[in-house]
């Protein structure tokens, strides 16, 4: 047997413990159905005496700022809750429905002929509640505000704004229905969730002030970027042999990719001609044979784990942080897609490019020090306080680091890809989360099992 | 040089000086510590906290002065005229403060507008009302903001070209190496420690960063990073890209004081007086002069290595080059001009004519702009030390001094 074995049984321990976690983890998390969303869409529709017709389309719609200030106020009343995101299906015809996990927030219907005759005031709140209780349940807790009314040729427009406040909404929190009828039929419903302004002050001021230090990431990578270029052209007068063609391939595959995940085109060619240049100079430090990719998997699980177990450790010791971070809208394949996009952009560069220009001055250990502290600063989440989010990026991107001393910076990709899917994955509403996550596993301890215990 | 056009300098410079001492302008103006207290104490209340100053700005006639209290909620500025009392201060407040719904004939009332409003803002709880020179931001009528970049625009050609300039004078020294002299290298990487202590000072450039919403330490910790990462990076190019200056040709040098000088009175943009209102101020006197020319000379380094293949018509291309950067360009353009300036001279002595610009240039600046004695004081001994090293170094007896024509 060789040597190796310590390190695999220890591995297939870290990933037994993983799994634990993992299945704790995926209980909370938030899925959406959409077959199940259509067909109550469907319901919702049908109660306002409507059928939809044509083609139905499901996309995801969700608001980042509001949900963490959801989860914010929710931590300040000591319970745990999160918002789902909005489901919104539509017809052909213009009708269309939005959900929030089972509630309906919106509902529109197009108004075909004769809309019923003109109700007057005193019907009028009997005539929505009466309607739309079958929609929604705790219509009785929404008080009415305000009526308004408007005559358009020969229709009566009349809106209805109903309010409330209290449970279950957080304090200071207050959800407001607008309902339209043309008519005595109703064409519009409309939910608003109206936040406490502090809890959404908070949220807001962190993210921008996130902004501030992603700019200055972005700046320290640009004189990196900056720095590979005038390398790269150096080489090329002299004509030294360097792998154009790989560099050329990396480089475009970060720009279709991106282009793929609608990423800002200045964005995509930064990583684009970074990645490419981070190849083209330091493929020597990519590392080789025999691949640790079995290794890789394992610490791109534990590091998935390390991402999840942080914030639980930050809320646990009375800090703030939202418990599912980054929320991509799209389906499993975006939420892949962004994973193998930030592997595959910013690894070569800070693994690669910028260990192999900043070594020279500050030694290995340093460079990848630098490394680490500027790939912690681009993907921060609010917290409260504030570090404790770079804090848990900072450890995670050590781990990389310190992968890609020991493996070359190819294996720091693998690592980062196998994390980012997996922590991308519990947030996404769309990923399938509890098949990735154990086919992972299986395959890591597979792997570290076969490379651990051959002879 | 000989002692003849050395003179001739001298006179030039005295006449100068004596003619800027009949010329004054009456655009001298006061500091921005002296602008702050003016504005603490006569501008109208605004009924809420401003918090420190976080940093200043010079504009044509007055100063623009930026505060902002710890938990950033907003942001106030000031326009303080020369001339005249305080303009209202302007104020921008963060989306989500709370605050009221006012009508538009409300609004108008409490802004003592006569005219309408032009636009409103539905916030998370409140309404803003925007008025032609004025503001209500819920219930809190302010004066609208002003920005102290409003003339700069996007990133100008100039600088583009200057950056430009940079690369290719780095990638110039990297294929054309030559025998690098070490001993200027310490004085770069010295500069470079002495203005990251400055960093307290420097950062009240960054008065515009200042937003509502994002926490001043935030805003401060993010200026004073970059800031670093800039002396660090020229620190490290300083050793990537050593520069081979000859043995100081010392009529150049008082040249290129002299130029600078003259550039500095006759241009004293404004961002130069706002440096006069940074402490320490030898920073800039001596420290920055140094960083400056040692990147103007790698970007005439660039300069030469791009007009290498037009031959004799270099030089008309160079002066011309010079010339538009300096009446189109802007701030940057003084920058460009410098380079292409620079660029004319032999290799050996680009960076001692760069450094004897960048001397001159501040002092030069303050000597009609600024009003108060501290920048005066420290530029006039400035000057007069360089000039008088410059002067012995001429008239006392010459000296073989090696050349690297001599020397291969």
């Amino acid at each position: 047997m060789t040597r190796r074995w310590p390190a695999a049984l220890l591995s297939l321990l870290g990933l037994l413990v993983a799994a634990l976690f993992f299945h704790d983890q995926g209980k909370a998390r938030a899925q959406v159905d959409l077959e199940m969303s259509q067909s109550l869409a469907k319901a919702a529709l049908s109660a306002v005496d409507f059928v939809p017709a044509g083609e139905v389309r499901t996309s995801l719609r969700y608001q980042r700022i509001l949900v963490w200030a959801w989860e914010r106020a929710c931590w300040e009343a000591g319970r745990a809750s999160g918002l789902f995101p909005s489901v919104v299906v539509s017809w052909d015809d213009h009708a269309e429905v939005v959900l929030r996990g089972w509630e309906v927030v919106e509902l529109r219907r197009p108004i075909e002929g004769n809309p019923g005759p003109h109700l007057p005031t005193v019907l009028l709140e009997d005539h929505i509640r009466h309607q739309l209780q079958p929609i929604f349940p705790e219509l009785a807790s929404f008080s009415l505000q305000r009526l308004v009314s408007r005559t358009l040729e020969g229709v009566v427009w009349q809106r209805a704004y109903f309010a409330r406040s209290g449970p279950p909404l957080p304090k200071g929190w207050r959800e407001e229905l607008m309902v339209e009828l043309s008519g005595s039929t109703v064409a519009l419903v409309k939910r608003t969730l109206v936040p406490e302004p502090s809890d959404m002050g908070v949220v807001m001021g962190r993210w921008a002030e996130l902004s501030r230090i992603t700019w200055l990431a972005f700046f320290a990578v640009g004189l990196v970027v900056a720095g590979l270029g005038l390398a790269a052209l150096e080489r090329l007068y002299f004509r030294l042999h360097l792998p154009w063609f790989s560099a050329v391939f990396l480089g475009l595959a970060v720009w279709f990719l991106g282009r793929e995940l609608s990423h800002n085109r200045a964005l995509i060619l930064f990583w684009a001609l970074g990645s490419g240049l981070s190849l083209l100079l330091a493929r020597d430090q990519a590392g080789g044979k025999p691949s640790p990719w079995p290794w890789c998997l394992v610490l791109g699980v534990l590091l998935a784990c390390w991402s999840l177990a942080w914030w639980e450790l930050v809320v646990l010791f009375g800090g703030w942080a939202p418990r599912f971070g980054y929320i991509l809208g799209g389906d499993w394949a975006q939420t892949l897609g962004e994973a193998v996009f930030r592997a595959l952009s910013e690894e070569p560069v800070f693994r690669g490019g910028l260990l192999w220009l900043v070594s020279p001055f500050l030694g290995r250990g340093g460079a990848g020090f630098v490394a680490a502290f500027l790939g912690s600063l681009l993907h921060l989440l609010p917290a409260v306080p504030q570090p404790s989010a770079f804090l848990g990026e900072l450890v995670a991107q050590m781990g990389l680091s310190f992968s890609a001393w020991r493996w070359g910076w190819f294996a720091a990709v693998l690592i980062r890809a196998t994390w980012e899917a997996l922590r991308l994955g519990v947030a996404a509403p769309l990923f399938p989360w509890q098949v990735i996550w154990p086919s992972v596993i299986l395959l890591a301890a597979l792997g570290v099992a076969w490379a651990g215990f051959r002879r | 040089m000989g002692r003849v056009p050395a003179l001739i300098g001298v006179l030039l410079l005295a006449a100068f000086v004596l003619g800027s001492w009949g010329f004054q302008s009456p655009k001298r103006c006061g500091s921005p510590q002296q602008a702050a207290q003016r504005a603490e104490a006569q501008a109208t209340p605004l009924n809420l906290l401003w918090g420190k100053l976080r940093g200043f700005s010079r504009l044509p006639d007055s100063w623009l002065l930026v505060y902002q209290p710890s938990h950033g909620s907003w942001v106030v500025s000031v326009l303080v005229p020369d001339l005249g009392r305080p303009e209202p201060p302007g104020l921008a407040v963060a989306s989500w403060l709370p605050g009221a719904r006012l009508s538009a004939s409300a609004a108008q009332h409490l802004a003592r507008s006569p005219t309408s409003p032009i636009s409103f803002a539905e916030r998370l709880a409140r309404r803003d009302w925007y008025f032609q020179a004025s503001v209500v931001f819920g219930a809190l009528p302010a004066g609208t903001l002003e920005s102290p970049w409003r003339g700069l625009g996007v990133f100008p050609w100039a600088g583009s070209l200057f950056l430009g300039l940079l690369a290719s004078g780095a990638l110039a020294r990297r294929i054309r190496p030559h025998p690098p002299l070490p001993g200027l290298r310490k004085p770069i990487l010295l500069a470079c420690l002495v203005m990251l202590l400055g960093v307290g000072g420097v950062i009240k450039l960054g008065g515009d960063l200042f937003v509502p919403g994002v926490r001043p330490f935030v805003t401060l910790l993010v200026l004073a990073a970059a800031y670093a990462l800039a002396l660090s990076v020229i620190a490290a190019s300083a050793l990537l890209f050593p520069i081979f200056p000859n043995s100081p040709d010392w009529s150049i040098l008082g040249t290129g004081v002299l130029l600078g000088w003259l550039g500095g009175l006759s241009l004293s943009p404004s961002w130069s007086v706002t440096i006069a209102g940074l402490s320490p101020r030898w920073l800039w006197l001596l420290a920055a002069p140094i960083l400056v020319a040692f990147l103007l000379d790698l970007a005439a380094t660039g300069v030469a290595l791009l007009v290498t293949p037009l031959g004799s018509l270099a030089r008309i291309v160079g002066l011309g080059a010079a010339a538009m950067s300096l009446a189109y360009g802007g701030g940057w353009g003084l920058l460009t001009a410098a380079s292409f300036l620079a660029s004319l001279f032999p290799s050996g002595q680009r960076f001692w004519l760069a450094l004897g610009l960048c001397l001159g240039f501040l002092p030069g600046a303050w000597w009609l702009s600024v009003g108060w004695l501290g920048p005066l004081r420290d530029a006039l001994i400035l000057m007069c030390g360089v000039l008088g090293l410059v002067l012995w170094q001429i008239f006392r007896a010459p000296l073989e001094r090696a050349t690297i024509r001599r020397c291969g």
